[in-house]
């Protein structure tokens, strides 16, 4: 234990040679190096997600041309939403289970959406029924634009039903995800 | 002459050349070139020295050039010199370890030989599986080999640890050793499941967008990892790229860094451990000598090995050779998510833990906290004892694991806590998405089709089979034509009626698969009681076959029946004619701002719910009804519109008209409901085993 404790005496009491602070000036830049190299392979690897793709915003064209109220919900494949009027106002529910991540379908004699994989149900509206999902369907924000292209509403920050005026152009946002309201 | 008497010289110094190169030991020389090179390739053994290795001898030569060759040799330096005899008993290790690495070198060689006809993107990655199945000398083979290849690494290596988990063979200065182990059973289990997807076929892109799924719920992060894997917010080209880049590149790199320090820990630190029995058991002074005496490498063990080797090599070709074959789905869809979506078997506990509940705690806090117990089991288990005996705890807990992985696996099953609509399951069972089924299993020609066409406009061979169908529809002359359409009238193939209903090409072999196939089927419908006859009269079951081309024949199966529907608490609609507009609670049509009248959804518009209530759970499980039910219809907020005491209520239509509906014109809300699937089979396609 001597020996021991006047080796971590004599470590103490000396000085840093130049050598030794070289030395850590090479680790330290390679950590440096290594740490940015890290970062900028993330940066690389990562999806880049433009507009009209899924990710970005996607102009799904005139309110007029839409399904309306009563007509059952209408599948948009590459942006990955099913358009749902209803009385209320419109909802872009986001295509994806939200147990793991299946695809559901619409039933029409059903009247509602069943993922085929682990069996969860949501109402027209995406609301939660039934299965192992934990929380109803996501939305994604529907923003509406008058004529003279100014942004005239938006679904609010709870996923609700947004109301839109005969003559608005729809611009989904798939990039912007509302996670729908966990159940108890 | 000067010139004679050289030719002379010459020509007895040729002959005497000549006689040399006759005499010279040619064997001899022959034998030192060829030892030399021997030698020379084997790290110093001779030819001899080979094959009194071979034979089990003694070394031929001393100082022992086995052991020479030892320091000598790169791959042989890899190995320890000897073992004590005690663990190399089988039953102690069951050669675990060396199974999962020669699993890892079969999947290295057949994995480099499928790279050869495979392009990881998604045009081409089907296209290349068929053209491998189909068009490459041993492709199909090879394919197969892989696969069980990498399902044997995977088993193998799961139950490595299950072997030194319960003969304590992880303590003390093996603990780091167990460290990296639990290491290399993550980069198996991810090497196995990036391998997964690269198929392309709806099973292994399901598989894996699941799989990946379960990182999106790491809070934080989960999004991020998603993104990374995927290459974009679902799997596509980026996706299939990177899981090929991971398979072939990155995690066979990790595995080999990781299986290098892992085995170096055994071969230079601490061997495989010796049995807990000849360790710390009563066992005499002699009998424990001769269980830790040396062993060495060369000869025995690697005599052992190379038998192991063969016999494992035999027992992979005999199963691809006979029932083992690598399954190939559709086209991969992203669109359409095939039912039951199943894991690969390995990741089967996971999802059944998904089934219990949310998918943050389940799908990620447990299975992390699980693997982080397993890589500091050493310092939990602080008793330094190894008998079974002795560490009662360690051992119970080991094996409640076990059963709970295993009870666990069966919940992951579609068996397990999954609801789907009965007729999709029977058909699910007859025509799965994610597998070849019974089908496709069938010998090409026995799917009967019709042996004349239809008319003659439409040359096609086609044939109906009723498999369940209302009394009577058989007598029906429209469907007289025994060889159009055929009626499974029994569920026993050796009914005499069953017989007589057939048509002579069927009838011939009353025991053919396809005929038990429509028995089973026919039992699965008129068995399940939600399979209601439909009151039009349609059969309940139908198969058709029919014969499109010289080598395609679709099969076309279909149950229909009447749905009632329910309500969510389980209590039968009823229906009554009335408007499709939207009701204000006082009976009234609403109106929209523009004072038009609000149309209802299809399924919402005249239906009449009898709102129950119930009262506390009687110990018999039935709930008593404790009001009379008050039948109502309800408006668009979910707020009821009740009938009057006597059944009716007043409503008013759009046109501002009142009128009467009253509840005696209500109907049970019964839907025609069908369920059907489609399947195309090619000649070639089917699978033989």
């Amino acid at each position: 234990m001597a020996v021991q404790s006047d080796i971590l005496a004599s470590d103490a009491q000396q000085e840093m040679s130049r050598r030794e602070f070289l030395n850590y000036a090479w680790l330290a830049s390679l950590g440096f190096i290594t740490a940015q190299s890290a970062v900028l392979t993330y940066q690389f690897a990562m999806p880049r997600l433009g507009p009209g793709e899924f990710g970005g915003p996607v102009d799904i064209g005139m309110i007029e041309a839409l399904p309306g109220v009563g007509a059952p919900p209408e599948p948009f494949a590459k942006a990955k939403f099913w358009w749902v009027m209803s009385a209320t106002g419109a909802r872009a529910i986001y295509k994806v289970c939200t147990h793991l991540g299946c695809i559901y379908q619409w039933k029409q004699e059903e009247f509602k959406f069943v993922c085929p994989c682990h069996g969860s149900q949501f109402e027209r509206e995406g609301k939660y029924i039934f299965g192992p999902a934990g929380r109803s369907l996501d939305r994604l924000v529907v923003r509406v634009y008058d004529s003279s292209g100014k942004m005239v509403a938006e679904t609010p920050p709870d996923g609700g039903p947004v109301k839109i005026p005969a003559g608005s152009r729809i611009v989904v946002e798939t990039g912007m995800k509302i996670l729908g309201a966990v159940h108890g | 002459m000067l010139g004679s008497n050289t030719l002379r010289n010459l020509r007895s110094n040729v002959a005497g050349e000549w006689q040399r190169i006759r005499d010279y030991d040619w064997l001899k020389w022959a034998a030192g070139v060829g030892d030399y090179v021997v030698r020379g390739i084997m790290a110093g053994l001779s030819a001899k020295e080979l094959r009194a290795i071979l034979r089990g001898d003694v070394p031929t030569e001393r100082p022992n050039p086995r052991y020479r060759a030892q320091v000598k040799s790169f791959m042989l330096h890899l190995r320890p010199k000897y073992y004590q005899r005690g663990s190399t008993w089988f039953t102690h290790t069951w050669r675990l370890g060396w199974f999962a690495t020669y699993f890892f070198v079969v999947e290295t060689i057949t994995g480099l030989i499928l790279m050869l006809f495979y392009a990881p993107t998604p045009e081409r990655a089907y296209g290349d599986m068929l053209y491998i199945l189909s068009n490459v000398p041993y492709g199909k083979f090879m394919r197969d080999m892989h696969r069980l290849g990498a399902e044997g690494m995977v088993a193998v290596v799961i139950l490595h640890m299950v072997r030194v988990y319960f003969t304590g063979s992880y303590k003390k200065e093996r603990a780091f050793t167990w460290f990296t182990g639990v290491i290399l059973l993550l980069v198996t289990l991810v090497l196995s499941f990036s391998g997964y997807l690269l198929p392309w076929d709806q099973l292994a892109y399901w598989a894996v967008t699941i799989g990946t799924s379960m990182a999106e719920a790491a809070p934080g992060f989960g999004m991020e990892v998603n993104l990374l894997l995927r290459g974009a917010v679902d799997i596509w080209a980026g996706g299939l790229l990177r899981f090929y880049l991971l398979h072939i590149f990155l995690l066979p790199l990790v595995a080999i860094v990781v299986i290098s320090i892992h085995y170096y820990k055994v071969s230079r630190e601490h061997s495989i451990s010796l049995p807990a029995v000849v360790e710390e058991g009563d066992m005499s002074p002699e009998e424990k000598r001769h269980h830790e005496e040396r062993i060495d490498l060369i000869p025995n063990l690697i005599i052992h090995e190379l038998m192991l080797t063969s016999v494992a090599t035999f027992l992979m070709v005999v199963a691809v050779a006979t029932f083992f074959s690598a399954p190939l789905e559709q086209h991969a869809d992203q669109a359409v998510t095939p039912l039951h979506t199943e894991a690969p078997w390995y990741f089967l506990w996971l999802q059944g833990m998904l089934k219990l509940g949310s998918k943050q705690l389940f799908g990620i806090v447990l299975p992390t906290l699980i693997f982080v117990v397993l890589f500091v089991v050493p310092w939990i288990d602080r008793n330094p004892l190894r008998l079974a005996k002795r560490r009662p705890v360690a051992i119970g807990i080991g094996v409640m694991a076990c059963i709970i992985m295993l009870v666990l696996t069966y919940m992951g099953t579609p068996r397990y806590g999954i609801e789907t609509p009965p007729a999709q399951d029977i058909l699910s069972v007859f025509v799965p998405q994610t597998h070849p089924g019974p089908l496709r299993e069938l010998p090409w020609d026995d799917l009967h089709t019709a042996q004349t066409p239809a008319d003659a406009a439409d040359t096609r061979l086609k044939r109906t089979y009723y498999v369940s169908y209302p009394v009577g529809m058989d007598q029906d002359p429209q469907y007289a034509d025994r060889d159009k359409y055929v009626f499974v009238n029994s569920l026993d193939p050796a009914d005499p009626a069953f017989l007589t209903g057939l048509p002579p090409d069927l009838a011939d072999e009353p025991d053919s698969e396809f005929l038990q196939l429509l028995i089973a089927l026919k039992a699965k419908v008129e068995e399940q009681p939600k399979l209601i006859q439909q009151t039009s009269g349609a059969p309940k079951a139908v198969v058709t076959v029919e014969y499109i081309q010289p080598e395609l024949k679709w099969v076309y199966a279909a149950v229909f029946w009447d749905e009632m529907e329910l309500d969510r608490e389980k209590d039968l609609t009823y229906m009554i004619p009335f408007t499709d507009y939207e009701l204000m609670p006082d009976g009234s049509v609403r109106m929209d701002a523009a004072g038009k009248p609000v149309q209802l959804e299809p399924a919402k518009s005249k239906k009449v719910v009898f709102d129950l209530e119930y009262g506390a759970e009687a110990s018999d499980g039935t709930r008593p009804i404790l009001a009379d039910p008050r039948p109502h219809l309800k408006d668009a907020d979910g707020n009821a519109i009740y009938f009057e005491a006597d059944g009716t209520l007043e409503v008013t239509d759009a046109q501002g008209k009142k009128s009467t509906i009253s509840l005696a014109d209500a109907m049970p809300n019964i839907k025609p409901s069908k369920q059907e699937e489609y399947l195309a089979i090619h000649r070639d396609s089917q699978y033989h085993h």
